[in-house]
């Protein structure tokens, strides 16, 4: 359902079925629903084997975890839920997790380069630790049109392999129009 | 004030006043004021001794509300402490039958979101916000569940703040 700027109406103006259509009915739905994408994994399981640089964002999956929106407003609400654990003998490491808008800027700077610990990260732990790892935000003054997000890790203190998301449990992320 | 699908006009329809009356006032006043309960806990009680199987908080009541199909918002807001290694699991039970990390009567192994306590007593607040798209229309309740993995952790209630809110978005 699209969403019409409002008109202004005008005296002895003609009332007629399209106009109540798109003004009203149109506009309505779309307040109702506005666009959102929402990506939940129920009983997910993330582990990688490759190694996670520094300051190298990669894709967790973007088979997977592309978000897309038709926005019309030029605000977006971005968020991130999930349980973790960093299983990895050297605590001063760990793993960020970030955005890329459009394929062209990372949301944590709103620049090219991702800031080394991204919109969230957490750090290795010697045993195996689940941890929240989430975050909210709101972004403004984009452009209206589709917006692609995709989802990045790195690691930061050194490079890590042997991340393991923790299995069995509940994950999402998504964005919607404010 | 509920929501009515909004109607295809027609030229028949006639600018009538009971027509815009549901299609328009109290669509809009529908828009004004979504569907949206929240409850909270502002350090009353006392702290609650988190058993191993998911049990309900004493003193956070069971949210109900009445939705049209939209999209829920739940946001949870809770503080933990308790020994090194204890692993704390929150979950909300919708209409008493099914979990919402599963979607199934039985919840995931780490529910909506799981916590291990790092150091020994260490205080641990918790934050968990998720969107269900698409929730089926009608009236629903919301249950905070919780549990730990072997006991010596608390929920704290007595100084603490605890809130279980849910919105249409």
């Amino acid at each position: 359902m699209s969403w019409t700027e409002p008109k202004t109406w005008n005296i002895g103006e003609e009332l007629n079925v399209q106009k109540l259509n798109t003004y009203l009915r149109d506009n309505e739905n779309y307040l109702l629903s506005r666009p959102k994408h929402v990506i939940t994994h129920r009983n997910y399981d993330v582990d990688i084997s490759a190694s996670l640089s520094v300051n190298n964002p990669i894709p967790v999956d973007d088979s997977v975890y592309t978000l897309q929106l038709d926005l019309k407003s030029d605000k977006i609400q971005v968020w991130m839920m999930a349980t973790c654990m960093v299983n990895n003998i050297t605590t001063t490491r760990g793993i960020a997790f970030d955005f890329l808008l459009n394929d062209t800027i990372y949301l944590s700077s709103m620049t090219s380069t991702a800031l080394g610990r991204g919109l969230v990260s957490m750090g290795a732990k010697t045993a195996v630790v689940r941890q929240q790892l989430s975050f909210i935000t709101n972004i403004s003054g984009l452009t209206p049109g589709l917006i692609t997000l995709k989802w990045r890790w790195q690691s930061f203190g050194a490079t890590i392999g042997g991340i393991i998301m923790r299995t069995n449990a509940f994950l999402q992320i998504g964005v919607m129009e404010i | 004030m509920s929501w009515t699908l909004p109607k295809i006009w027609r030229t028949i329809d006639g600018l009538k006043s009971s027509l815009f009356n549901t299609y328009i006032r109290d669509n809009q006043l529908y828009l004004f004021n979504r569907p949206h309960n929240f409850v909270a806990i502002n350090g009353t009680g006392t702290d609650f001794p988190i058993p191993s199987s998911y049990t309900s908080v004493p003193g956070v009541p069971i949210v109900d509300i009445e939705t049209s199909g939209g999209d829920l918002e739940f946001i949870i807001s809770f503080m933990v402490s308790g020994l090194n290694t204890r692993i704390i699991t929150i979950d909300v039970l919708v209409n008493n039958k099914y979990y919402l990390s599963s979607y199934a009567s039985r919840n995931t192994t780490e529910g909506l979101n799981a916590q291990h306590i790092d150091t020994n007593e260490g205080n641990d607040q918790q934050l968990v916000r998720v969107v269900i798209p698409n929730f089926a229309p009608g009236k629903h309740t919301f249950e905070l569940k919780i549990k730990s993995n072997a006991g010596s952790c608390t929920m704290k209630l007595a100084d603490a703040y605890v809130a279980l809110g849910v919105r249409e978005l």
